[in-house]
């Protein structure tokens, strides 16, 4: 079920109203079978692949807390490798077949393997993500196993974050699952008022910005490096209040229902290196990963260039993660890299220091290149777009399916975006009636500025 | 009160959900709820008022005919849009039966031998490329003791969970949420020139059209380049069809495509590609057709609706002449003693 949808308003005024009239023991049983019909709704036969992951890992984590030496370690991969088959087989079986493919076609020989005519469940990469990182921490002995079967299996499923995260942390979930959450009208109003800052974000600003970037980037061939120029920037935000937007719906969703989860996004585009990029961008994915693989590979407590090694491997299955192609491989694998060159950089040259305006324009336009990778359809198109780009005319008309005035007010509201975020706005009237007031203003506007195509967030299709 | 207030959003939501989810409800509650085309499609895709009809209607009267009723012909039609809401009055024959091109598989109960079993496929222009491009016979079964109605392939499903469209369907088209929408459509097309992505507005703020008529990156377009080889490749599968409902029973077999309105109208809106006409004197076609582009393109502005992407009466009107003078040539009234 898409958040921008009528059938979302129904249903997440029914499960809200519903869950408070509810006593707290039988709460857990409507959230898992709202979350079951959420998820549902996309595909019913998919619910299939989440009992399969969230059986094995229920039980993963209990073998796992009961055993002992070898049989712990075994008992962990055995769900691993359950997460990462399902993984494997959906996400990434056709890419490798593909690409093994090409590799016999330089060989002259035919590839005997046959492709798979399946759909990629949607949010799959999060959802095993987040049913990993419970054996995971079950392993390290940081989290009990989960006894409650239906617990566990929300844990997993909590409609709010089930298909594009946070890619929660059992610690910060699971007792949060178990505990009473009486009504709380402070709640309610935060929660309201932060899903009504997603809807602004991705109705109002991503849906928007997205005609002029699949305007340019659906036509690569025919665009101007202008026209593509304006595209890759509107793209940088677009993506920004696509998946933020849906994380802040999340976020309020679970807030009213009493339910914290984690931030997702800290103002990215402020960053002033990669490095501070990364700590503000997605930072369930980032510190999934910095836990689970970087840590274990070493960290920085290793020789230097095992560490390089280690930063750049993480970005580049972070870039695979994404999604099965070569143009997340490069997007991860061109993030990787300029992290490497900015330690490189404090490490020899520490006093080496651009001023601060230039040092955020200087990390602001290498995510931007790094984004033409990320919405590109192929390698081949993204050099295309960035050789146009290297060589535009501002002189060369620029191509948009929006008029001036349009123009202007997309502009505007990056503008207003980005002064909100360096300047910390915050909105909250006080009052019942100065914020319901307010609230049903919020909605209007988002009503008449909105841009309702109905379309699906981008970080669905991971 | 508060309790009052929690219940009720708890058992309308409740409600609506259930509702939109069943195939079932939402059919037997679509007479009593104002019906989204209700103004025409085109208005209801652009909330623009200055294309509101409020007398559109797809309720046509019934032709006046001038000659005998064909008591030895049994019409069939294969179509869509065009001919979904003619009834059997509208055609001047002893039997009539429409197949929905939308609903494979087609099955037909046994042709009648003691009549003349005729078939028209209608198709519209936007469409003719998906339709014609591929082999569309497997999907035809002629039965006997078929009965439509007790067909359980075409019966509703029980549960659909994709209930976006209905609840759409439920809530968006009534007056009060017509009002805003008007609104916005008038700001958008004021402030920022822009109209609702499903429809193209003329550059004189004259016509409406679909964009999937003029849209270029889509084969429904009016406009998209058309290579001889689908052409060629739309004629076999014609030629095909013929051969194969003729071995069915029926003695004559004809298409008549429905032009874009974009391309009768306003033909200049890009490069034409002539679909219709180069279809209709294609080299090696054999089937006969009824040319609905030659009836409607002299005055075709008066035959389309401004609201609508389809013809009006008057459109339809000549269209039904034109069958029926057809059917009269093709299977005479036999002389009566």
């Amino acid at each position: 079920m898409l958040f921008n949808s009528l059938q979302f308003l129904f249903f997440f005024v029914f499960i809200t109203i519903t869950y408070f009239r509810l006593p707290h023991r039988q709460r857990w049983i409507l959230l898992l079978l709202g979350s079951c019909y959420f998820y549902m709704v996309f595909k019913p036969i998919y619910i299939l692949i989440l009992i399969f992951t969230i059986v094995i890992d229920y039980f993963a984590g209990i073998f796992i807390e009961n055993a002992q030496g070898k049989r712990r370690k075994m008992f962990l991969l055995a769900s691993l490798v359950a997460n990462i088959g399902v993984l494997a087989v959906f996400k990434y079986y056709n890419f490798l077949n593909l690409n093994l493919t090409h590799l016999l076609g330089e060989f002259h020989r035919h590839n005997p393997v046959p492709f798979l005519s399946i759909l990629l469940p949607i949010g799959l990469s999060f959802h095993t993500f987040q049913a990993m990182s419970y054996t995971i921490e079950v392993y390290r002995g940081n989290q009990k196993a989960e006894r409650h079967f239906g617990i566990y299996s929300l844990y997993v499923m909590f409609y709010p974050q089930l298909v594009a995260g946070p890619i929660e942390r059992p610690q910060n979930v699971l007792h949060q699952l178990h505990e009473p959450h009486p009504f709380d009208h402070q709640r309610l109003q935060s929660g309201l008022m932060k899903i009504a800052e997603g809807f602004f974000k991705k109705v109002v600003i991503a849906d928007r910005l997205s005609w002029v970037v699949n305007h340019s980037f659906n036509h690569i061939q025919q665009e101007n490096g202008l026209s593509l120029l304006v595209a890759t920037v509107f793209f940088t935000f677009q993506i920004y209040c696509d998946f933020s937007g849906y994380s802040d719906i999340a976020i309020g969703t679970a807030r009213i229902l009493g339910i914290d989860l984690m931030k997702n996004f800290n103002h990215p585009y402020l960053s002033r290196s990669i490095g501070e990029f990364w700590s503000r961008w997605h930072i369930s994915l980032s510190t999934w990963f910095r836990d689970y693989l970087y840590i274990p590979l070493g960290g920085n407590r290793v020789a230097v260039p095992r560490f390089y090694f280690n930063i750049f491997i993480v970005f580049m299955i972070s870039g695979l993660w994404h999604g099965a192609n070569w143009t997340f491989v490069i997007w991860g694998a061109l993030h990787g890299s300029f992290l490497v060159v900015e330690n490189i950089r404090k490490k020899w040259w520490p006093s080496l220091r651009l001023p601060g305006a230039l040092q955020w324009l200087l990390t602001f336009l290498l995510v931007c290149i790094t984004w033409v990778f990320f919405r590109a359809a192929s390698v081949q198109d993204a050099f295309l777009v960035l050789r146009k780009i290297f060589t535009l005319s501002f002189g060369a008309p620029l191509h948009t399916p929006f008029n001036l005035a349009e123009m202007i007010f997309c502009i505007l509201l990056i503008a207003l975006l980005l002064l909100k975020e360096k300047r910390g706005w915050t909105f909250h009237p006080s009052g019942n009636l100065a914020f319901y007031s307010s609230l049903a203003g919020i909605a209007l506007v988002i009503y008449f500025f909105g841009v309702f195509n109905y379309t699906q967030f981008i970080y669905f299709q991971f | 009160m508060k309790k009052f207030f929690a219940y009720s959003g708890m058992l309308l939501s409740l409600a609506a959900l259930v509702l939109a989810s069943s195939p079932y409800l939402m059919k037997k509650i679509k007479g009593h709820i104002p019906d989204p085309n209700r103004n025409g499609d085109l208005y209801m895709m652009s909330a623009l008022p200055g294309f509101k009809d409020p007398h559109f209607t797809e309720d046509c009267p019934t032709p006046a005919f001038h000659s005998p009723k064909l008591d030895h012909v049994a019409l069939y039609i294969l179509g869509d849009s065009y001919t979904k809401y003619m009834k059997p009055a509208s055609f001047n024959t002893a039997f009539y039966h429409f197949i929905h091109w939308d609903d494979p598989p087609h099955k037909i109960a046994a042709l009648d031998s003691t009549k003349r079993n005729i078939l028209i496929i209608e198709c519209t222009e936007r469409q003719i490329r998906e339709r014609f491009g591929v082999s569309f016979i497997h999907n035809f079964a002629i039965q006997k003791n078929y009965h439509p109605e007790t067909d359980p392939s075409i019966q509703p499903h029980k549960l659909d969970l994709q209930a976006e469209d209905n609840l759409k369907y439920l809530f968006t088209f009534n007056k009060e949420v017509g009002y805003f929408k008007n609104l916005k459509a008038s700001f958008n097309r004021m402030v920022f020139d822009r109209v609702d992505k499903d429809v193209y507005l003329d550059k004189q703020h004259q016509r409406l059209y679909l964009s999937a008529t003029v849209d270029t990156e889509a084969n429904t377009s009016s406009f998209r380049y058309l290579p001889d080889q689908e052409l060629r490749t739309m004629v076999k599968h014609l030629n095909e069809a013929l051969a194969f409902f003729q071995k069915a029973g029926f003695s004559a077999v004809y298409f008549s495509v429905m032009p874009n309105p974009v391309s009768l109208i306003a033909p200049q809106t890009g490069s034409y590609n002539h679909l219709v006409e180069r279809l209709q004197t294609a080299p090696g076609l054999k089937m006969p057709y009824i040319d609905a582009w030659h009836l409607l393109s002299p005055q075709a502005p008066d035959l389309y609706f401004r609201s609508d992407t389809h013809w009006n009466c008057a459109g339809r009107d000549r269209w039904l002449q034109a069958v029926d003078s057809l059917l009269h040539q093709e299977a005479p009234s036999p002389e009566r003693p």
